[in-house]
């Protein structure tokens, strides 16, 4: 009968495994995949609000794609990544998966248009990258059929986002910066490769790559054409006058310092950061009450 | 002169109170959007409130019970709020026109508001302090949060 190792019988063969599964990228040995911390990453990183059409959500379909996204670039429908294998991702592979994430490639080796937000997300670690794709895999399979895009078709041409990443994208997984401590570093990892609060907050140049200079420093026309606030922590035009206080009670519940409910984009981010544990949120607040102050008035 | 002026203002006021019976049948669109944003402003200005009090920056936390009532008819008040003929096509409004559409599930939100807000003010007279804030988290993601989220227009 087959007995699978374990790491106490061989206990060279075990720290072997372990320094293995230190590099990122190694099969071999890395521990298995947790699917509860892989439903928290979907939570984290907002996947079930781009993939899944307000009907559907209501009935508690989840994943099933053909969300409508209106971008300026034109209008995308997300597709269905449920393990259904003729109209979502029942076929692929963990390998697939990875490849789709970290470098924004379909399993034909055709890149994916960058409103998949994989510029954020190949900054996810190998174990949460594998993690989710484990949670992927157990959910249920939803067969709906996949819209096609109805974006103009200069940018639905995917060789054309070849030279686009180029310029615009750095694959690879988020680096612990070693002069900052923890809490920062997780604030940091949830805002960059997670939430990806930049991919609405920080402007875009005309060929809709993210200006680095400008990092998060509000736009006046977003991905829907509404004005984007300034989060910098610019006294004047950003959120430099915020307590933490403030900003917490934002994440949590989605209410601005006058009382009024953010709307839009924003309040599914709420809905998303809201269900993280209070230790995430006050990880995330550390990290962007540290983000250069940048003046820049958007309203 | 000054008989006058009496006169005047008792003729103004009660123009004004017919006026104010009247109203209703004769409303128009612009009106009754702002009277949608008055109370809208007044619902901002106690949740507002309280949020301040609650973390520590002013106020008294012994008037969150009033703030909480005060919600709780804001939110009755919220149920006219939204007569037929007081979208888009009226005026300047943030008002989406499908909360006039069958189907659209804003009856429900709606409702369900007055709900929530009845569920802080019930709160609110006990002294359970996590069950409050549970409360005020609860009507501010489910009802303000969605409401904001599916019937109010992005800013422009
Ligand atoms: C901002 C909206 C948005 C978010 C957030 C988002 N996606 Fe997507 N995703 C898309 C769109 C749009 C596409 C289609 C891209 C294309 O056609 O090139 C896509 C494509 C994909 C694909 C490729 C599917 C296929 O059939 O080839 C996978 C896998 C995927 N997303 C997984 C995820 C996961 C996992 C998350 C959360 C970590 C996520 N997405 C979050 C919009 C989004
Ligand atoms: C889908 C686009 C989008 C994403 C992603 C996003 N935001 Fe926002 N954010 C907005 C919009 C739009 C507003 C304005 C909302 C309103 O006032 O109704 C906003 C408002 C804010 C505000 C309030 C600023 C002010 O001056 O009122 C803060 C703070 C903020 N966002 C931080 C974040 C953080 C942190 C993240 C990531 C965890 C994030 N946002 C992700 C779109 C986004
Ligand atoms: C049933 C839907 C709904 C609910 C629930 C709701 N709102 Fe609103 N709110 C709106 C709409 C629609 C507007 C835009 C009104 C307009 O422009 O005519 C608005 C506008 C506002 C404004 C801006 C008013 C202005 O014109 O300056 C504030 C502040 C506000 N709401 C606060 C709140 C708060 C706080 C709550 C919860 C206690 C809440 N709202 C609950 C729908 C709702």
């Amino acid at each position: 009968m087959y007995r699978p190792l374990k790491f106490h019988t061989f206990p060279i063969l075990g720290l072997f495994l372990i320094l293995a599964g230190v590099f990122p990228g190694s099969p071999v040995g890395a521990a298995d995949p947790d699917p509860k911390n892989g439903a928290y990453i979907l939570t984290a990183a907002g996947c079930v609000g781009c993939h899944t059409t307000k009907k559907n959500r209501e009935e508690g379909r989840l994943l099933s794609g053909g969300r409508m996204l209106k971008t300026p670039f034109g209008v995308f429908y997300s597709p269905n990544i449920t393990p259904d294998p003729e109209h979502g991702l029942g076929k692929w592979t963990e390998a697939n998966f990875i490849e789709a994430m970290r470098n924004g490639k379909n399993p034909d080796g055709e890149h994916y248009l960058p409103v998949f937000p994989y510029t954020s997300f190949t900054k996810i670690t190998d174990k949460d990258m594998r993690d989710l794709w484990a949670h992927l895999k157990a959910r249920p399979a939803l067969a709906d059929a996949n819209i096609p895009h109805g974006a103009p078709l200069i940018f639905r041409m995917r060789f054309t986002i070849g030279p686009w990443k180029m310029i615009n994208f750095k694959a690879g997984a988020f680096e612990p910066r070693q002069d900052q401590n923890a809490e920062w570093n997780r604030g940091a990892y949830l805002v960059n490769a997670l939430s990806h609060c930049g991919e609405c907050h920080t402007p875009r140049n005309l060929m809709g790559g993210l200006k680095s200079t400008m990092y998060h420093a509000g736009a006046k026309d977003g991905p829907e054409g509404e004005p984007i606030p300034n989060v910098t922590m610019d006294k004047a035009t950003g959120i430099g006058e915020w307590s933490v206080n403030d900003l917490d009670t934002l994440f949590s519940m989605g209410m601005l310092p006058d009382g009024d409910f953010v709307g839009g984009g924003m309040a599914e981010v709420v809905e998303n950061i809201s269900k993280l544990t209070a230790d995430d949120r006050k990880a995330i607040i550390t990290y962007i009450r540290t983000v250069p102050a940048i003046n820049n008035k958007i309203k | 002169m000054n008989r006058l002026l009496t006169y005047m203002s008792i003729f103004f006021a009660a123009l004004i109170l017919m006026g104010a019976t009247i109203t209703p049948s004769h409303a128009d669109g612009a009106g009754e959007i702002k009277n949608r944003q008055l109370v809208m402003k007044a619902l901002g200005a106690h949740m507002g409130a309280m949020g301040n009090i609650l973390k520590g920056q002013g106020g008294n936390s012994g008037h969150l019970t009033l703030h909480a009532s005060a919600i709780a008819n804001l939110a009755t008040l919220a149920q006219d709020a939204f007569p037929a003929g007081s979208g888009p096509e009226a005026g300047k409004t943030r008002a989406l026109a499908n909360i006039w559409e069958s189907g659209s599930g804003f009856q429900k939100v709606l409702a369900n508001f007055k709900v929530n807000a009845d569920a802080l003010a019930k709160a609110g007279q006990s002294d359970d302090k996590a069950a409050f804030g549970k409360a005020m988290g609860n009507l501010g993601k489910d009802s303000c949060g969605t409401c904001h989220k599916d019937y109010r227009m992005k800013e422009k």
